[in-house]
């Protein structure tokens, strides 16, 4: 990454023209704003191993460049911020409706429930997800809403600000905007998975030049943008400019802000994110192996190819909706609620590069998602996040040459090509002319016993001289193969032909179709209740029926499974995965009855297919 | 000459499996047919119903020829249906393998005669085995649910692998995940 150039005016100025609108969904809560009354309003705490937390600095005097001190401490020591003191949060939460900012008011909907959108297996690790909140950290009850009015009693919610950089790296030039919250409230607020104190969150706009320098049309252009959002990566996040997904306000990009989680959508709707949980991994390795040789190696049927296709594993990933419907409150240029002058981060100011401990409560989640972040600049686990040091690396863009470097860079790479073929060349040349030498030499030898040994060695070099040979010659063949894709590439973009707008993608974020929200709401009822009502069951069956719980168990999981492919839809899917579950069960009744005679039955055939094969031969 | 597809052809549906299919299901329920009508005759009837209770022998055949006689009445008619290309036959057949396999399980585990250890009961899991396969293979499926999904072009279909060694990456680096 090259140092950025520190030009204020203009990159404010570039900060400005592209500033994004974001559409929130009625009854947010949270919006963005600036950090230094959070800070103010915060103490600085210290958790070292084993010990009780530690406060360092008070919430009366804590600020920007107390937060920028340096806080030397042993290893495995987390600092963190804490707006909100646990004992006192319950009293604070009894809070006054009205003291909310108007449009969040509103009460939030949340339709139909993300338990009706996925299966039995995703909703009882979900179960367990939710039970284990009461074993593992999370951020108090009352917090929420303690937030919420510490946020109103800050008096900026009316106060809009956002965080700018400009960094150029790799011939494009980059805005950031950073975006700071007080509280992610998604869990407490909106079904989500988690909640935290702060949040940052961050979107990207990759600006190149147009036209020649001399041009007068020589001008900085967007040609990309990237929103962050939860599980996505590298080239999933960014969209072209002139994509009709990205939605603009003149020059301005609209981002839908998922509600309480303020993830970042390019349109807007329902979104069904899965958490993958670290210690599920192997399972989810296996389940995907297994399903993999199901429909490679048996070639049975890969499953339908729409929008309800999931695989198997996915079952072990637990599902939430993250709600970005745009329907509340807008922020941004044009709108009745404008950016104040942003904050640059050009210079990297020294509560940025400086504080590396957390924003927020740390809970000791071992998922780490109920600790609050660290800053724009790092990781919770202190190390720099990659969207700050490689913003272009960030969003797959590496690999993506600015378009007025495009031609120049395909040009280059032809020429590098042909140099290469043309050492090729001489090297084959030289390669064959010694190989033909060793041939020569070892012909006449063959007549030689006294220089058996050496003829030995000869052979020895004859080979490897060959194998190299060969190897040089199938590089080049390769190379020859990939200046005719690159010439035909340059044919193209000198007529004008672009990449297709979405080539890059390989998994798309989409809100849920009005096809996959149309349930009832007995569907819904029964979604909520099904696990709860099983675990009911079971209960009873072990006090009341013991001598039936077998049967019982198998019976209850029968009609409730198939209750819920009736509800979903998917008998046809229920009656094949049943049936091949016999299958398989059949199969292994067959391999201990008949172990033996199938050992037999396989040798027999495999000579039988020898014999055959090899006479088939003989006859011809 | 090289044939170039268009994308927005639909892909070419083979139909001979079905045929495959109708037939193999017309042998099979030929196959059930003559176990049952095999086993029926094997009871004197008169007599079992004159006792007081009849063998366990009579029950579990009278259980047998009642459960898979509908079976074997079931299988051509399904094999009719797959003629006429109707979707629901192949939903038909899957069901009535499942319940034959289920059934030939059942006896299995649950006999008590001779029908336990029977060599064309195995025979006939094998072949109901091998039907599932081959009902379940992506041509047959096709030929039989083949329908204009929505093909999304913003979708890569290799998207999964890659996917997933991104995240793998991204969590070896130890960044955290973009938003959470």
């Amino acid at each position: 990454m090259t140092e950025p150039r520190f030009e204020p005016l203009a990159d404010e100025a570039l900060l400005r023209r592209f500033e994004p609108v974001l559409r929130f969904t009625r009854g947010e809560e949270f919006l963005p704003m600036d950090v230094k009354p959070y800070v103010q309003a915060c103490s600085l705490w210290a958790q070292r191993p084993d010990e009780q937390p530690q406060q360092l600095v008070d919430a009366a005097h804590l600020d920007l460049a107390r937060l920028a001190y340096p806080y030397p401490d042993e290893f495995g020591t987390i600092h963190y911020l804490q707006l909100v003191e646990p004992a006192i949060a319950t009293k604070e939460a009894i809070f006054d409706h009205h003291e909310r900012i108007p449009e969040a008011r509103e009460p939030f909907r949340a339709g139909l429930g993300r338990l009706a959108r996925v299966g039995y297996g995703s909703r009882l690790i979900d179960a367990l997800f939710s039970i284990s909140l009461l074993a593992r950290g999370r951020v108090p009850g009352a917090t929420a809403a303690a937030a919420a009015r510490a946020y109103q009693r800050l008096g900026v919610a009316d106060e809009h600000l956002y965080y700018g950089r400009v960094v150029r790296e790799g011939g494009w030039t980059v805005l950031q905007y950073w975006f700071f919250y007080l509280f992610n409230n998604w869990r407490s607020g909106f079904y989500g998975a988690n909640d935290h104190e702060s949040d940052w969150e961050m979107i990207c706009i990759y600006l190149a030049h147009e036209g020649t320098e001399d041009d007068a049309t020589h001008t900085l252009q967007p040609i990309w943008v990237a929103y962050a959002s939860h599980d996505y990566a590298g080239d999933d996040l960014r969209r072209r400019w002139d994509d009709p997904e990205v939605q603009k306000v003149g020059a301005h990009p609209v981002i839908y802000v998922g509600a309480g989680s303020h993830a970042s959508y390019f349109s807007p709707g329902e979104y069904l994110t899965e958490i993958e949980l670290p210690f599920l991994a192997p399972l989810v390795r296996l389940t995907d192996r297994v399903q993999r040789f199901w429909h490679k190696q048996l070639r049975q049927y890969g499953g339908e190819t729409g929008e309800g296709a999931q695989p198997l594993s996915n079952i072990f990933r637990i599902p939430f909706v993250d709600y970005a419907r745009g329907d509340g409150l807008t922020i941004g240029p044009g709108q009745a609620r404008p950016w104040r002058t942003p904050y640059l981060l050009n210079p990297t100011p020294p509560w940025v590069s400086q504080y590396r401990g957390l924003w927020g409560l740390y809970t000791h989640d071992p998922f780490a998602g109920e600790d609050a972040p660290a800053g724009p600049m790092y990781n919770r686990n202190g190390s720099v996040r990659r969207a700050w040091y490689d913003p272009v690396g960030w969003a797959g863009l590496d690999k993506v040459p600015p378009p007025p470097q495009l031609m120049t860079q395909l040009l280059d790479e032809q020429a590098a090509l042909r140099q290469r073929l043309a050492a090729y060349e001489a090297e084959i040349e030289a390669k064959a002319q010694a190989l033909q030498g060793m041939g020569l030499r070892a012909m006449a030898m063959r007549t030689q016993p006294h220089l058996s040994a050496q003829y030995t060695l000869l052979q020895q070099q004859i080979e490897t001289q060959s194998e190299e040979l060969n190897e040089v010659r199938r590089a080049q063949a390769t190379d020859h193969a990939l200046l005719e894709a690159l010439a035909y590439y340059a044919t193209g973009l000198r007529v004008g032909k672009e990449e297709p707008l979405r080539a890059h993608l390989r998994r798309a974020h989409r809100p849920a179709s009005a096809e996959r929200l149309r349930f009832s709401r007995l569907a819904e009822v029964w979604a909520a209740g099904s696990i709860g009502l099983m675990l009911v069951l079971f209960v009873g069956l072990a006090v009341f029926g013991q001598q039936y719980l077998i049967f019982g168990l198998l019976a209850s999981v029968s009609l409730f499974t198939v209750i819920e492919a009736g509800f979903r839809g998917r008998l046809t899917q229920l009656i094949t995965s049943v049936t091949i579950a016999l299958s398989i069960a059949a199969t292994l009744v067959i391999i201990y009855e008949f172990y033996w005679p199938l050992v037999m039955m396989t040798v027999l055939t495999a000579g039988g297919y020898i014999l055959w094969d090899n006479l088939r031969e003989l006859w011809r | 000459m090289l044939n170039e597809l268009s994308p927005d052809a639909p892909p070419r549906v083979a139909y001979w499996p079905i045929r495959i299919i109708g037939l193999l299901l017309v042998g099979q329920a030929i196959g059930a047919g003559v176990i049952v009508a095999y086993l029926a005759q094997r009871i004197d009837w008169e007599r079992e119903f004159a006792d007081v209770a009849p063998s366990l022998e009579a029950i579990e055949i009278g259980a047998f020829v009642l459960l898979f006689t509908p079976l074997a009445i079931a299988l051509p008619l399904t094999a009719l249906a797959l003629v006429f290309r109707w979707r629901v036959a192949w939903v038909a057949a899957m069901l009535e393998q499942g319940l034959l396999l289920f059934f030939c399980l059942a006896f299995y585990l649950e006999s008590a005669t001779f029908l336990q250890s029977a060599l064309w009961l195995y025979a006939g899991m094998f072949y109901s085995v091998l039907m599932v396969l081959y009902l379940n293979t992506a041509d047959v499926r096709l030929a039989f649910l083949a329908r204009p999904a929505p093909a999304d072009p913003r979708d890569n279909p290799e998207s999964r692998q890659a996917e997933q060694s991104e995240r793998r990456s991204s969590a070896e680096r130890g960044d955290d995940r973009a938003t959470f």
